[in-house]
């Protein structure tokens, strides 16, 4: 995940900075971010060694120096949603919505369900 | 039971009890997944919701599925559905489906890969990668170039959807594959990008016709019952082979505003060609500047260009942060 800062007076290249670096255990992440009022940040990942993909957190440093936390809000195990491609949406509770394309308990696809709409909530 | 007996009773109670209350706290701590519809998928149902959902005013959600119904086999065409909450807490969402694609030889979309948009009267917006009356070819077949569609809500309770295409790309000069979510602005004009066609480029992918994607605006009729018109705001060219550095190539959609005007956006290919990155290119983030007093046209800027090794293949567009700065996500690195 990356972050495009301004460069001073309008020049090109902005300025990248890596913000976190996907591994082994969650990667691909194939929806867009979406930002919480108190700047924290939330997406998806396709794929990982543990997860049929993940819906994850990364919360901004808390001071100079430090990383930004990453934290997997949850993570899919096929009956209750696979391979979300999608980015999340909140609603005013702070619940955080979207689609996974495969999983869940459908039966005519080809593949594991047919996909679902879910719901993740503190 | 004893006295001593009663009191090791008693304390293994409240143990068990403050056990099982700690665990409560840290389970409540922790977030649950809720899923509100699996989708069923067959002759009867969507499959693979690819983009996401978004809310109306009433709580109900909207989205789309790239797949099911068994219309316009092998691949399917794909379908626009809401769900309504439950009207119980703990009840069931409800499917309702709003439109079946029929795909190119019914003169209707094919395949909507991002998610829809919903305006503030209701009105729902989103792409078809393939469908419509376009002349595309793709492995010999007749596909259409892609569309971009509309679903109104009922007049009154109850009633039907209206459903219309907007627009169909006629062929791919004026953009081939529209996917990713598309944007409105304060005058009803969309915005969104095909990952192929365009008049630029000729790296990108063959069976495509080679041309590297574009970002389109769609303007309303000005009369009503007249046609929306497309407008290329830029033809991405890619990188020329033997080239270390050029466009951006493949644009993916979910384009965003910032408060000047200028739109944002990624492209997953393209760009800087070297290392890692060759052939093909690793992908930028680019701006698009709206036309003022000096220029015509909208002025396209390539913020950054992807190394691979730092992180390559933008494929999810950006979000401006607090800090004004854009944040997004890439497939490598």
């Amino acid at each position: 995940m990356f972050k495009l800062a301004p460069a001073s007076g309008d020049r090109l290249p902005w300025k990248e900075t890596i913000v976190h670096a996907f591994n082994i255990e969650t990667y691909q992440p194939a929806g867009g971010l979406v930002f919480d009022g108190s700047g924290n940040l939330y997406g998806t990942t396709e794929s990982g060694d543990t997860f049929a993909g993940t819906v994850f957190q990364l919360k901004p440093p808390i001071g100079k120096g430090y990383n930004w936390t990453f934290d997997i809000l949850h993570g899919f195990a096929r009956s209750d949603g696979a391979q979300p491609a999608a980015n999340l949406i909140f609603d005013r509770q702070g619940n955080l919505y979207s689609t996974t394309t495969q999983g869940g308990s459908g039966t005519g696809c080809s593949f594991h369900g047919c996909g679902i709409v879910f719901e993740v909530g503190p | 039971m004893t006295r001593k007996q009663f009191h090791l009773f008693t304390i293994r109670v409240v143990g068990l009890l403050l056990v099982l209350f700690s665990f409560t706290t840290f389970a409540s701590a922790a977030w649950k997944e809720k899923v509100l519809y699996s989708f069923q998928g067959g002759n009867n149902d969507g499959a693979v919701p690819a983009g996401g959902v978004v809310f109306d005013a009433a709580g109900n959600l909207y989205g789309a599925t790239a797949q099911g119904f068994g219309v316009c086999p092998p691949i399917e065409c794909g379908s626009v559905f809401e769900l309504s909450p439950p009207l119980k807490q703990g009840g069931r969402w409800t499917e309702t489906v709003l439109h079946v694609f029929a795909g190119h030889s019914q003169e209707d979309g094919n395949t909507p890969d991002g998610g829809v948009i919903i305006d503030s009267s209701g009105n729902l917006y989103g792409t078809t990668a393939y469908g419509g009356t376009g002349d595309c070819i793709l492995l010999g077949t007749a596909v259409g170039c892609g569309t971009v569609w509309e679903l109104s809500p009922p007049r009154t309770k109850g009633g039907k959807w209206t459903y219309a295409t907007l627009y169909s790309f006629p062929s791919p000069k004026e953009g081939y594959v529209p996917n990713g979510n598309l944007t409105l602005d304060s005058a009803g004009n969309l915005y969104g990008a095909t990952m192929f066609g365009g008049n630029k480029g000729t790296t990108c992918n063959g069976f495509y016709g080679g041309q590297c994607g574009a970002v389109f605006e769609l303007s309303p009729p000005k009369t009503k019952g007249g046609k929306w018109t497309e407008k290329v705001l830029h033809n991405f060219a890619g990188v020329a082979r033997g080239q270390q550095s050029g466009d951006g190539a493949n644009p993916n959609g979910g384009l965003i505003f910032d408060s000047k005007g200028a739109l944002y956006g990624t492209a997953a290919f393209g760009g800087y060609q070297k290392g890692v990155c060759n052939p093909g290119g690793c992908g930028v983030t680019f701006e698009l500047i709206p036309p003022n007093k000096k220029r015509q046209e909208w002025t396209q800027r390539i913020l950054y260009s992807f190394h691979g090794k730092d992180a390559g293949g933008p494929a999810a567009g950006v979000v401006f942060g607090l800090d004004g700065n854009l944040y997004g996500t890439t497939f490598g690195g």
